[in-house]
């Protein structure tokens, strides 16, 4: 393991004298939450997507799919270089290879996660609103870890197989289909069998058990207009099944591709 | 002593066959250049060699190892690859220590050595990216020596470089004959006539001529590398 940790530390170097690290990672999720608390500070009557308690999990699932970006830049990057080529002539296995590509992005998406929840705290004193206590922003890291972890595998599963030209465009599509399909900012629950159909991917149920965590208003009040609460009951098991299938199989997929595509040549 | 002895090496992609019923044997200590036009197969035995490609058919014995033992190969090789393979980000001197750690070689003694000898003193602090390509051979060459290979594979050396830095590489590799094995594919017949004792001339995946340089000439009768290699090539 200690050539897994050597390069990972070349990885975590390497990425962090990237700017665009700063500006996709940190610089995007603080964006996006500034941006739609203006909004909805203009709106005559805020939609519940833009509270707090439901944008973070939204903005926290969707700032992994920038990981996965990251992930398969870096990657691809390193396979146009030859720089794996160097790599597999020496004595790293692909334990270590995949370990020392994992961990870099996996502590970049801890830190995701703390820079998001601590500006919505921040809007949260600015804005004089009630924020997610301070267990329940713990509950969320965790419940949000392995949708982090389907991210950063498919980043190192398109990096594996696609060219440095080709896969921003390919994580480009995966990351507008978190957007859509993840209900960060979009009334999912409004939209009929379509929050149905969203269910099968892992975003949206992601975002929906975060929201389960954080006590968020689910879009549309009951009979009465009183506003309801995501609730654990009776979808709750179902996404966690959902979001584990897709857990186990980017992982799977990603280590099996990964150590195929990186025992052949270029 | 041979040092890597191939018998009989094929490889084919889908319908290309890269190489051919290929035999040549290396020495220790010799500086052995593989000549060929582009696509002959020179790079697919260095990726054979060095564990990154797996034969077809055929035996390959390096340093009395069979190449199914690459593991225990790989603590013996190194390899300057085609394109420069640095790690752009970092410096100059991280480059050096990351590969220097990666191979468990704790010899700072060696490690400036290194560095005095290609010259990087002055751009150590230097992130990778934002040396000239000559400056980033030289890191790339000066990594594939860190681990203290017996085999040194430089697989295109100065592809794409100018005419001084090219020279600057060469006085270097010259420095390293005798120290080591190593083996050189280009395609640049100066460059080879300059540096490998023995050559093998490789069209289409086959080995068509190998020893001297002065044997393959007075072979086919010119005076003139560049003339030999056009008959043996192009009369093949």
């Amino acid at each position: 393991m200690k050539k897994a940790w050597l390069f990972a530390k070349r990885n975590i170097l390497e990425m962090f004298r990237d700017p665009i690290l700063y500006i996709f990672c940190a610089g995007f999720p603080v964006g996006m939450l500034i941006l739609f608390n203006v909004i909805s500070s203009f709106s005559v009557e805020m939609p519940l997507v833009f509270s707090l308690d439901s944008l973070i999990p939204g903005v926290m699932m969707f700032s992994y799919s920038l990981l996965m970006l990251m992930a398969g830049l870096l990657i691809s990057k390193d396979r146009s270089t030859s720089f794996v080529k160097r790599l597999f002539t020496s004595p790293l296995k692909s334990i270590d290879f995949i370990v020392g590509y994992f961990v870099p992005f996996f502590f970049v998406g801890l830190c995701q996660n703390i820079v998001t929840i601590l500006t919505g705290f921040i809007i949260s004193l600015l804005t004089k609103t009630d924020y997610i206590n301070f267990v329940n922003c713990l509950l969320l890291v965790l419940e949000m870890l392995p949708i982090m972890i389907i991210n950063i595998m498919f980043g190192m599963l398109f990096g594996t197989i696609l060219n440095d030209k080709s896969a921003p465009g390919i994580c480009s599509i995966f990351i507008s289909a978190c957007g859509v399909l993840g209900g960060a900012w979009m009334p999912i629950d409004t939209m009929g069998d379509f929050e149905n159909v969203v269910s099968f991917m892992p975003f949206y149920p992601s975002v929906y058990l975060g929201r389960v965590i954080t006590g968020a208003s689910r879009s549309i009040p009951n009979e009465l207009g009183e506003l309801i609460s995501y609730s654990f009951h009776p979808v709750g098991w179902l996404y966690v099944l959902n979001i584990f299938v897709y857990l186990i199989v980017s992982i799977v997929l990603a280590i099996v591709v990964f150590k195929k595509r990186m025992c052949s040549a270029q | 002593m041979e040092i890597i002895k191939i018998e009989n090496l094929k490889k084919t992609f889908k319908d290309v066959c890269a190489v051919n019923d290929v035999s040549l044997t290396i020495n220790e200590g010799e500086t052995y250049g593989l000549l060929g036009v582009n696509g002959a197969g020179k790079t697919t035995i260095i990726n054979i060699l060095s564990g990154l490609l797996k034969k077809d058919e055929g035996e390959i014995y390096v340093n009395n190892m069979k190449i199914e033992n690459i593991n225990e190969i790989k603590r013996i090789i190194d390899i300057s690859p085609q394109v420069t393979s640095v790690a752009s980000n970092l410096t100059v001197l991280e480059n050096l220590t990351f590969f220097q750690s990666l191979y468990d070689v704790k010899d700072e003694a060696y490690l400036n050595y290194l560095i005095e000898k290609f010259s990087l003193k002055e751009v150590l602090n230097k992130k990778a990216k934002t040396l000239s390509g000559g400056y980033q051979r030289r890191l790339s060459i000066s990594i594939g020596l860190i681990s203290k290979p017996k085999i040194l594979f430089l697989d295109e050396p100065t592809l794409g470089l100018d005419v001084i830095s090219r020279r600057e590489l060469w006085k270097i590799i010259k420095e390293l004959k005798g120290k080591m094995t190593i083996i050189i594919t280009s395609h640049y017949l100066e460059e080879i006539e300059a540096l490998c004792d023995r050559i093998s001339i490789m069209s289409k995946g086959k080995v068509i001529v190998s020893g001297t340089i002065e044997d393959i000439k007075r072979d086919v009768n010119e005076t003139s590398f560049e003339e030999a290699f056009i008959k043996v090539v192009g009369g093949e």
